[in-house]
């Protein structure tokens, strides 16, 4: 069973959490990449894609309540959905995502660097 | 040639350092490296309509008028009657072209019958200036002054006790919609009893070089009544629920203050300016389409540019949407036909591909009890 939510990172993106909605139920078979649904933000919109193949175990019960919980505790209590099956296979954890950030933070500080000696 | 891949730089407010240190969120806004948010859009929403909270609206434009032939000159250019003020009282108005549409909407502050102040759109500012020294057939001192000024909005119920605390000028004998030179922290400033919250409150106007101490000094000062730090994103949604009109939504060069329910800002009766004779004809022909407040009746959240529809026909666009925080209701804003305008009449706004519905309320969705 997999537990699938936000990042701190893009929680911080969207800004206030106020909406969502699903459109797959519990038992319903999902595929990786599947648009199963969306998250409101204050200011955005976002589609939610599943990053399970298998079978979709339902939405968490804490959004209906609280949706803010998605934002004040990502890593917790904050989960969007479950899925029972295979994740994708490029997916990372916590830790992963931040080196990928890191790496991409670099990535945009050099090519501007570069950008300005050639100026 | 600009090396591919290179972006015009964005321009900063001299608090464009405050807010990265503090950590706001920054957007480009129309060119202007700006805050969205501080805290978040909701908190700092709330801490205006409750306490008081602090923008940075330093991108803001200042153009200002001098000269024998001031007043006629804002006379030509703006529909509202520039005329009727005293000193130290301010106006809104516009700068319209004479089909009757908007270039931008502005703020007329008169200083003196021989000085006018005008507070303008960021992104207009140039096109304002420009326009303004186009039609300065006469002989009066046109001055692009964005530079001479930073802008600081305190607004909220306790806007007036934080920045008290940093004037000798007696700021509840400023009435709404003036103004008074003083000074603030000992430097010179324009102390307006302005906003664009629908809150009671002040907009400071100081030297750009000192809007850091100013801007750390109201927070001090505002600290006992938990102030918040705001962005540009609680400044939309506070206008939104006071129904006050913003430039590229509300009102642009395709609409008319008639349309955008602004009728209250053209003086036909002042004589001639650029733009009445369209507005006449308008006036006399009625308004095709209007300006509307709306409320979602079903779930969902109209966002600008959304479709609406009346009996499952187009029927307009919204052009501001939105959660509101203090109302906990979602609105819009939208242009539909004069007839289907009705508080009321039912409307659906197509959010997602599906029809959601709405309904037509009274307007503003906010106003303060004074």
């Amino acid at each position: 069973m997999w537990c699938v939510g936000l990042t701190k990172f893009a929680t911080r993106m969207l800004g206030d959490l106020v909406e969502y909605s699903f459109g797959v139920q519990e038992g319903d078979r999902v595929e990786i990449g599947q648009v199963i649904g969306w998250v409101e933000g204050f200011k955005a919109v976002t589609d939610v894609y599943c990053a399970v193949a298998g079978e979709f175990a339902g939405v968490s019960p804490r959004l209906q309540q609280d949706i803010t919980v998605v934002e004040s505790d990502p890593y917790g209590e904050g989960w969007l959905y479950q899925a029972r099956g295979t994740p994708e296979p490029h997916s990372v954890d916590v830790h992963g995502y931040i080196a990928i950030l890191d790496a991409t933070i670099d990535r945009m500080l050099q090519s501007r660097h570069e950008r300005s000696e050639d100026a | 040639m600009e090396p591919a891949g290179a972006t015009v730089a964005l321009q900063k407010t001299p608090l464009n350092s405050v807010h990265r240190a503090s950590g706001a969120k920054m957007v480009d806004f129309g060119g202007w490296d700006m805050p969205v948010e501080y805290s978040g859009i909701i908190d700092e929403h709330l801490a205006v309509r409750t306490r008081v909270g602090l923008f940075d609206v330093s991108h803001m434009g200042e153009i200002e008028v001098r000269g024998q032939q001031a007043l006629q000159l804002v006379e030509l250019v703006t529909p509202n009657a520039a005329s009727q003020l005293k000193d130290n009282q301010a106006q809104y108005s516009a700068l319209l072209y004479p089909q009757g549409t908007f270039v931008d909407d502005v703020l007329v502050h008169r200083m003196a019958a021989d000085h006018y102040f005008l507070c303008v759109n960021a992104s207009n500012q140039r096109k304002d200036y420009e326009w303004i020294v186009a039609h300065n057939q006469l002989d009066a001192e046109v001055e692009y002054a964005s530079e001479k000024y930073a802008q600081l909005a305190v607004q909220g119920p306790q806007a007036l006790a934080t920045v008290q605390k940093l004037t000798s000028a007696k700021l509840e004998d400023i009435r709404y919609y003036w103004f008074t030179r003083g000074e603030v922290l000992g430097i010179p400033s324009i102390i307006a009893r302005t906003g664009y919250t629908g809150e009671d409150g002040f907009e400071l106007y100081v030297p750009p070089e000192e809007a850091e101490r100013v801007w750390k000094a109201v927070l001090e000062a505002g600290r006992e009544f938990d102030i918040r730090p705001c962005g540009l994103g609680a400044r939309n949604t506070l206008r939104l629920e006071a129904k006050m009109a913003l430039y590229g939504h509300e009102i642009d060069a395709s609409t008319t203050p008639y349309e955008a329910a602004l009728a209250w800002i053209v003086k036909l009766d002042k004589g001639d300016f650029i733009g009445r004779d369209a507005l006449v004809k308008q006036k006399e022909k009625g308004v095709a389409r209007k300006l509307a407040g709306f409320e979602m009746r079903g779930r969902g959240i109209a966002r600008d540019g959304y479709l609406a529809r009346v009996g499952g026909e187009p029927a307009g666009y919204v052009t501001s949407g939105s959660p509101a925080p203090f109302l906990k209701k979602n609105i819009g804003l939208c242009y539909l036909p004069a007839s289907s305008t009705s508080v009321g009449q039912a409307i659906e706004i197509e959010i997602r591909n599906q029809a959601v519905a709405a309904e037509i309320v009274p307007t503003p969705f906010y106003s303060r009890k004074r």
